[in-house]
């Protein structure tokens, strides 16, 4: 849809605007010029009429007044001052332009006013008189009197010897004046004219310019509207517009618009590339997401089928295990509470017989415990390997662990003949741990102390050092070489001489632990040399996170009758030690 | 007269069981066995037994199913239910608890302390 785009002051009204006020300026100017001039010359005209007028007044007046004169001059001179009052007056109803004659004498007495008859033969008195009186040579005198503007010429009459006054004709300017006012009429109805004129034209103009501008404005700025609009719709996606600009001519917007429409072009292009690698990626991405999909899927199997190898071995090989020791220590009772005491003899060959099966079934018996705590490690290594164990994470204090630890490994201490000593810290820091398996570290580091210590004392220390809690099991046995340090952590490696040193235990006690420490983000060590014993440590990092309530140090009332899944040895206190051999 | 029930479809674990627990017999205590889930609960219902050794992986009904009918289902409280079992890992302890086992306990046991525990439970000297 195209959307009409109105702007408010564009180019047609700036243009409209401009051009109307050229015009409209230049119109005045020229009115005002042509006014100014033509009234130039029209009062220049005026003023040349009334100069033309007046001089031929003037010239007429000068004519008649000295023709009048004469007459006057001889009627004085013989004594006729009827025959003179008879021309004057003959002459001033003649001549329409004369307004008045005053015969005057030198004392300014009238002997003749046609005018106002009743000042004849009186004294004059007025300027215009007095002024007229002096006058030796002919003159014109301009004045005003009573509103009306006179122009007197005044000719002084000399009779016989002398100066015997003067003979003044008056016309009257009035004609003149309303020539002037009627000329001046005329002006100003020209200018008039001039300005009604010359505002019609400019009218006219302004019109006619109006609308040429407003096409070529138009013309302009259309294909400038159009391009915006293109351009907008080219924002919102559609490409398809770049066909409809048409702009024929070559002037600055014909050259937008190729431009524009090349960019149009080039835009849609670029789009759909676009579109295609977003497709092309789109099916790239479900490829792999569908493989990711399937790998997981796989692992999920995988893990399954761990989980599930776990629990089947477990259980497979307990069961006839479980037969195998159980079976034989019911025989060892029976054979010991009832056969023996039943054979009463003195036979050597009997008594051997019967020692031999009292001991061969002991041996079974602990071999087959041996076999149990094997399998019970090789499980709970491969489970904690696998991530299959379920830690029980909660805040505690290693002191509390200690004591039990010790506790459970009592009787080992006793049957050996050798000494604990403990060196528990005060104010120890909480850690994050989980209980039993701290314990089965702490239990297997001190079994692994008395196991390989003949005499002394085994000591266990526990201490705060830097941001974390160490224990540390010390004994005085053989020690291990420096050498051998990273490998009694290892798998099911012995340390010492294979073919003396027969392995007693699994070899999987300190992986195991060292697995759980490290689940517990701390480390375990040992610091040894041969003949020197030996110092197994380990930290646990405090718990960072403040823990709600108290810790309750307790130690259980009864830890013999703990039968839980957590594969504790089944009984530390039935581990037949050996005198030698590896960890 | 106190009653001891053994399940277990292993006849092997049921002989050692048995044979572990004969001295009891000696004083007094009557031990009936079965072989499966099914059965077991019959016999429970039944014969109500004081105690009951029962074996996780059977056909038919297995160890936590019949746990927690007799618990639940049939809510023979009285009954002291352990577990005994090859499967070792918490998250079967955790069942075994939900099903309301009293004790549970991992293969090989200690025949000694099955005895103890069995006579602490029954109140036998």
């Amino acid at each position: 849809m195209r959307e009409r785009i109105h702007i408010k002051r564009g180019i047609r009204w700036k243009l409209l605007t401009t051009m109307i006020g050229l015009i409209v300026g230049l119109l005045l100017t020229f009115t005002f010029l042509q006014i100014s001039t033509q009234k130039d010359i029209l009062e220049k005209e005026l003023e040349r009429r009334i100069y033309l007028m007046k001089k031929n007044l003037v010239e007429q007046g000068a004519l008649l007044s000295d023709n009048l004169a004469r007459q006057t001059e001889e009627g004085i001179a013989s004594f006729n001052f009827s025959h003179v009052t008879e021309i004057i007056k003959k002459t001033v109803s003649d001549h329409k332009e004369l307004s008045y004659i005053i015969l005057m004498d030198s004392s300014c007495v009238a002997y003749t006013h046609t005018l106002q008859s009743e000042l004849q033969q009186e004294k004059l008195i007025a300027d215009e008189d007095t002024f007229a009186a002096v006058q030796e040579k002919a003159v014109i005198n301009e004045y005003e009197k009573g509103g009306n503007q006179f122009m007197e010429m005044i000719v002084p009459l000399n009779v016989g010897t002398g100066k015997w006054g003067a003979l003044r004709l008056g016309f009257s300017l009035d004609v003149l004046h309303k020539e002037i006012e009627l000329s001046n009429k005329e002006i100003r109805k020209k200018i008039q004219d001039i300005i009604i004129r010359s505002v019609i034209t400019a009218v006219l103009f302004i019109i006619i310019g109006a609308v040429v501008v407003y096409m070529i404005s138009t013309k302009l700025s259309r294909p400038l509207i159009r391009l915006t609009e293109s351009a907008r719709l080219l924002a919102k996606g559609d490409f398809a517009i770049s066909a409809n600009i048409k702009v024929n001519s070559r002037d600055e917007v014909g050259m937008l618009a190729e431009s524009f429409t090349e960019m149009a072009e080039n835009l849609k292009t670029s789009y759909e590339k676009l579109e295609e690698y977003s497709r092309t990626l789109e099916q790239k991405v479900e490829e792999r997401t569908s493989e990711l999909r399937e790998a997981n899927e796989k692992l999920k199997e995988l893990d399954k089928i761990k989980s599930d190898f776990l629990s089947t071995v477990s259980h497979e090989l307990r069961t006839p295990l479980t037969s195998v020791i159980g079976f034989t220590k019911i025989i060892k009772k029976r054979f010991e509470e009832i056969i023996v005491p039943q054979i009463k003899t003195e036979d050597g060959k009997t008594l051997k017989a019967m020692r031999q099966i009292g001991e061969n079934v002991g041996i079974i018996i602990s071999e087959g415990e041996r076999l149990t705590s094997l399998i019970n490690d090789v499980l709970d290594l491969s489970k904690i390997e696998a991530g299959k164990v379920e830690w029980k994470m909660e805040p505690l204090l290693m002191s509390d662990i200690i004591a039990q630890a010790t506790a459970a490994t009592h009787s080992l201490f006793e049957q050996k003949g050798l000494k604990l000593i403990k060196y528990v810290e005060d104010n120890l820091p909480v850690i994050n741990g989980d209980k039993y398996r701290l314990m089965q570290v702490v239990i297997n580091l001190i079994s692994n102390a008395v196991k390989f210590t003949d005499e002394g004392i085994v000591t266990c220390a526990v201490r705060k050092t830097g941001n974390g809690v160490t224990v540390s099991v010390i004994d005085t046995g053989r020690g291990i070489a420096p050498s051998d340090h990273v490998n009694v952590f290892e798998k099911f490696k012995q340390v010492g001489d294979t073919l003396t040193d027969k392995p007693s235990g699994t070899g999987l006690g300190l992986p195991i632990c060292k697995q759980i420490i490290a689940h517990h983000g701390g480390r375990i060590w040992v610091e040894s040399e041969p003949g020197k014993g030996s110092t197994f440590s380990f930290t646990i990092p405090i718990m960072t996170t403040a823990g709600t309530g108290q810790i309750r140090s307790d130690i259980p009332a009864n830890q013999a009758q703990d039968y839980t899944t957590a594969p504790a040895r089944p009984s530390v206190k039935h581990r037949k030690e050996r005198s030698c051999g590896g960890r | 007269m106190p009653k001891i029930l053994i399940v277990d479809d292993e006849p092997h674990i049921r002989l050692l069981l048995e044979q572990t627990l004969e001295e009891l017999e000696e004083k007094g205590v009557t031990l009936l066995l079965a072989d499966n889930g099914e059965s077991a609960v019959e016999i429970i219902k039944k014969e109500r037994p004081n105690l009951v050794l029962l074996d996780i992986m059977m056909p038919k009904l297995n160890g936590f199913d019949v746990c927690n009918k007799v618990k639940h289902e049939l809510n023979m409280k009285d009954v002291y239910i352990i577990m005994l079992t090859a499967k070792g890992q918490e998250f079967d302890k955790k069942r075994g608890e939900q099903a309301g086992a009293d004790v549970y306990m991992t293969k090989p046991f200690n025949p000694d302390a099955i005895v103890e525990m069995v006579s602490n439970v029954l109140g036998i000297k």
